[in-house]
């Protein structure tokens, strides 16, 4: 089973894009899919593959101070120890901010009144989606004003491999997260081969070098897919001498494409609604490549 | 019960105009709008500074020909163990939630360093006094200047997953500038998402533009960000980006859904990108373009809520 996951660094340069379009491929050439979509503050991937719901279920993966207002004295040791700025002085009150609490538990040892307590609580949901076209699509969703997405893409990946075993899948697609901070850590970590979606400005270079050290780090192989090339053709040579410098491989260049538009309008894989258009052409040459991994 | 706008909403104080540009989905325009909006307030001789909190990819000064003024290191905490005073006893290490510490037998505990959030609970729980603190370095909060405008950005090293500790540092950095230099207007150019780091980066205004796009993804993600911000308090415009490009219909009939405003449309613009690679900002580099434009509308709108 080859778990292909698809970052870029930069956001909105086309990984959804992408991704949507490599699971559609690999699909309708009869390779047993599953879906995941890792960018559990924004998944976007259910947009474009249909997403019928079958299952969803809460996840309690962040754990954060509680404090016992009955109990508290007062002293504000919990505000002085804090080291993530979580608790605050609120009219002589100390109050814990959840979305910043990090459940370290210093502000429980601290207490000499027993009054914090560390709690697990929910801050997200899992789902296990059908795509339009029949393979799995396992999302996660980041509860709005919770934290923790780096523990919720792992549940989202755990849940994609487990049902990829059970369907004795040949290809998990992950399309990952933008950015290049604990979520994205966590949906390379464990990839077989990673997609790496760029374009040719200054700032997704910059960008996929961040990512790109995750990738290092991690020793993924991984190939790289410089979109919207066109619009500043002299800097693809700067990008594709980076990629070798870092031991991987421009897979293809994907023009700018009306058709992208159109397709994403009407909420279907670009492959799919206009086969051979220019993206479509090179998203292709891509998926020869992932071909070549399954094939091994 | 205290709700999350009574625990929140901790803008800087006093005179200051303060605008977040946000948005969820990645890659809508998010800090071409921010340093377009700085520059314009700069050109118009507001005192001004850009903050860049998208820590983990910053990429505002890129945006810009910057000059490099400092920067500080972001450090935290890390446990040094003391083999003399160790006796071994593994308090530390069933106590560290982030499961960062293994203890080898009869040795002091070992650390993961990447694991490890700095919270001194190890320190502070052993009986014996043998855990020292030394300090780690994951990020920087660098400062740059363009002209008259002033830039501090965040930024954490990669492969570390603590930003956080970054964030704190450059709202530390700004309320200190805030403070010295008598600013007029203080932007900040949030990371995509809605996960901490993006509400730390709200927090620190009173007003917020969400830039999206007019697709089915855009709007989607415009929702989230949206119910975000309103259980924060704020409540953003809208802007659409690369507006002719799509169904502004989508967006509209979010923002009615949400109770917001669309606040400006930009119209894509192959502009943009030659500016881009040219490091100079639209309204500067090609001001007659259809973005430029755009953008600059934008500002008199913006523009007209600042008192001075």
């Amino acid at each position: 089973m080859i778990e292909l996951v698809v970052v870029s660094g930069k956001g909105g340069v086309g990984k959804t894009t992408v991704s949507a379009s490599i699971a559609f491929l690999a699909s309708s050439k009869g390779y047993s899919v599953v879906a995941a979509d890792a960018d559990v503050d924004a998944p976007n991937l259910h947009i474009l593959l249909g997403g019928e719901l079958v299952w969803e279920k809460s996840l309690a993966t962040s754990e954060k101070a509680y404090i016992d207002r009955s109990a508290c004295e007062r002293c504000g040791k919990c505000y002085e120890h804090c080291a993530f700025g979580s608790i605050r002085k609120l009219s002589g009150e100390y109050v814990v901010t959840p979305v910043y609490c990090e459940g370290c538990g210093v502000c429980e040892a601290v207490c000499p009144a027993n009054a914090v307590k560390i709690k697990l609580v929910e801050n997200g949901r899992l789902r296990f989606l059908r795509s339009r076209f029949g393979f799995p699509l396992i999302a996660g969703q980041l509860d709005v004003g919770g934290s923790g997405s780096g523990k919720i893409v792992s549940e989202v990946k755990d849940e994609a491999r487990k049902v990829a075993c059970q369907a004795e899948a040949s290809l998990v697609v992950v399309d990952g997260p933008p950015g290049a901070g604990c979520p994205a850590i966590s949906a390379i970590s464990g990839s077989s081969y990673a997609l790496l979606v760029t374009e040719p400005t200054r700032a997704a270079k910059h960008d996929l070098e961040r990512v790109l050290s995750i990738v290092n780090h991690f020793g993924t192989p991984f190939g790289v897919v410089i979109n919207r090339f066109d619009i500043h053709p002299e800097a693809v040579s700067e990008i594709a001498l980076l990629v070798e410098n870092m031991g991987g491989e421009v897979l293809a260049m994907m023009p700018s494409d009306e058709e992208v538009v159109r397709a994403t309008l009407n909420r279907q894989p670009v492959v799919e609604r206009s086969p051979s258009s220019p993206a479509s052409e090179a998203i292709k040459e891509v998926f020869n490549r992932v071909e070549e991994l399954l094939e091994r | 019960m205290l709700g999350y706008a009574d625990c929140y909403g901790d803008p800087m104080g006093g005179e200051v105009f303060t605008l977040s540009v946000t948005g969820g989905k990645g890659g809508t325009g998010k800090s071409t709008v921010a340093v377009n909006l700085a520059v314009l307030f700069m050109l118009d001789g507001y005192r001004v500074l850009l903050v860049d909190c998208d820590v983990c990819a910053p990429n505002a000064a890129l945006l810009l020909e910057t000059t490099f003024k400092e920067k500080r290191e972001v450090t935290i905490f890390s446990p040094r163990f003391v083999a003399s005073k160790c006796s071994a006893c593994g308090v530390c290490v069933n106590r560290c939630r982030a499961h960062a510490l293994i203890q080898p037998e009869g040795k002091p505990p070992l650390l993961f360093p990447e694991l490890c959030k700095g919270c001194k609970l190890c320190m502070l729980v052993c009986p014996a006094g043998a855990v020292e603190e030394e300090r780690r370095t994951v990020g920087f909060v660098k400062e740059f200047s363009y002209k008259g405008l002033d830039i501090v950005s965040g930024e954490l090293l990669p492969n570390e997953k603590e930003a956080g500790p970054v964030m704190v540092s450059v709202r530390r950095r700004v309320e200190k500038l805030v403070e010295s230099n008598s600013y007029d207007v203080v932007i900040v150019d949030t990371a995509p998402g809605i996960h901490c780091e993006v509400v730390r980066a709200l927090e620190m205004t009173r007003n917020a533009l969400a830039v999206t796009e007019p697709t089915p993804l855009g709007a989607y993600d415009l929702e989230i960000i949206l119910r975000l911000a309103s259980l924060l308090g704020v409540r953003p415009s809208v802007v659409i980006n690369k507006a002719d490009v799509g169904d502004v219909n989508l967006i509209r009939d979010v923002c009615e859904k949400m109770k917001v405003d669309v606040v400006a449309e930009i119209p894509f613009d192959v502009h943009l990108f030659a500016c881009y690679a040219k490091s100079v900002p639209v309204v500067i580099g090609c001001p007659s373009s259809p973005s430029a434009r755009a953008i600059v509308k934008l500002y008199e709108a913006v523009r007209r809520e600042v008192k001075r």
